[in-house]
This record gives C-alpha cells, structure tokens and sequence, in this order.
C-alpha cells in the first residue's frame, strides 16, 4: 500500500474520493491515466510510486478492454481514493466492470526461469501489477468485477 | 544500426517500436542498438516488443543491445526479469 506521510499535527481522518466512468477501449486509455495520475499527483503521491500506479492501471485497463465484454463493449469505473489518518495517507485505485467474471491475480505468475526461446509472449501484465503494488485485491460485487490496488 | 525509443513505450507507441523492430531484422539487419536514454515509462506491452525482437534475433544469430537504460525502466527489466534475458550496455 503507498502510504505517504501527512502534515506534522494533522488529528483529523479524512477521505478524498474521485471516480471517472468511461467506456473500455484502447483508445480511453489515455484518459484513465490523465485521471489517474492528476489525482495522484495531487494528493502529494512520489513520482516513482505515480509510476508504479500508472504501468498498473494500464495493465488492469488493458484486460478489461482486450477480455471483459463481447464485441458491443462496456464501461469501466475508476475510482482513486486516498484514506488520511495521523498515521499516515493511504492511496488505493479500483477498477470496476460488469463484463465476464474474472480475477486476474489469480492467474499464475510467468516462470521467468524459462530460456527467452521458449517463454510465452503474455502473462506479464498482471505479473507486473503484482510485483509493484502492495496491496492486491479482486472481489465480484453485483454481477460487477472490483480490482483494488495499493 | 542504432535507433532510438520514444520517451514511452506504452499501449499506444509499443506497436510503432515493434513494427520498426520487426522490419528491421526483416531486411536484414542483424546488430540493432536500442538508445533508451528518452524512455521514462515501459509497460508490459513494450516489454512484449523487445522480448520478440530479441527471440528473432537469437534464431538468427544477431544482436540486440540497449543502451542508456535509465533507472527507473532498468527496476523495471530486473523486477519482470528482463535484465537477463535482454543485452543491457549503459
């Protein structure tokens, strides 16, 4: 979980929440990254976690758009929320579809001792998100698929 | 032949680096040096793209080098395993 510090004093809790609806082609990609990364930056987020946060909402965008819906498509929901406490600002991102159910971090990890001849192409995706993100969740809510990183 | 990748390499550029990758050792050319000094970002999509070029170029005996490897990306090959299997020169 990215947890950055909070101004010396702070007793309060507080929430900041901001969602974006958008439909899950490749080419809104850049605008879920847009959303993603202004509201990252703007909550104080370390360029080098924003990264890691960045490559890992690509991954997730790109396997809801490449395998959650038929050919008519769907939507994807983001939400970015940041949880403030005197401990410290905690900052987590969800995507959320109501396509074909599916945890992508139940998929197995590539075996990365297998000879470059011989290594499949794919599966590096979520494999990248697993190994930059803390925090790694799936739930199936409502007919909806939820992955919450952090 | 020397060339050099964008500033990133995600869903919307890799296609571009691996359609110039692929033509490339298509024509022939079998020494290609990558000068990463621009690139800030790779997703797995890029990775993708180099992982291609390189299992080409090791059928045909060439050589695939990356040059000026900044940080942020060089974390990225090592966690993903890559720092193994591509030539990296800095």
């Amino acid at each position: 979980m990215t947890t950055i510090p909070v101004t010396p004093g702070f007793q309060g809790k507080e929430v900041r929440l901001q969602t974006k609806m958008l439909q899950e082609k490749m080419d809104r990609l850049e605008e879920a990254l847009t959303f993603v990364c202004g509201f990252l930056e703007r909550e104080g987020c370390p360029e080098h976690d924003r990264q890691y946060f960045e490559i890992s909402v690509e991954e997730l965008f790109t396997n809801v758009a490449s395998y959650a819906y038929g050919p008519d498509g769907g939507m994807v929901r983001i939400d970015c929320w940041t949880q403030a406490d005197p401990d410290g600002k905690e900052m987590m991102i969800s995507l959320k579809d109501w396509g074909i159910p599916y945890n992508p971090f139940a998929r197995a990890n590539p075996d990365l001792s297998i000879p470059v001849e011989e290594r499949p192409i794919g599966g590096l995706g979520v494999y990248m998100v697993k190994k930059f993100m803390d925090r790694t969740e799936y739930h199936c809510e409502a007919a909806a698929n939820v992955v919450a990183i952090g | 032949m020397e060339i050099k990748t964008e500033k990133r390499i995600d869903a919307a550029s890799a296609p571009r680096l691996d359609a110039e990758l692929t033509k490339l050792i298509d024509e022939g050319e079998r020494s290609l040096v990558v000068d990463m000094s621009g690139t800030t970002y790779i997703s797995s999509v890029g990775l993708r793209a180099f992982l291609s070029a390189q299992k080409k170029m090791n059928k045909l005996k060439g050589s695939m080098v990356l040059t000026h490897v900044q940080p942020c990306i060089m974390e990225i090959f090592e966690v993903t395993g890559f720092g193994g299997v591509l030539t990296i020169e800095n």
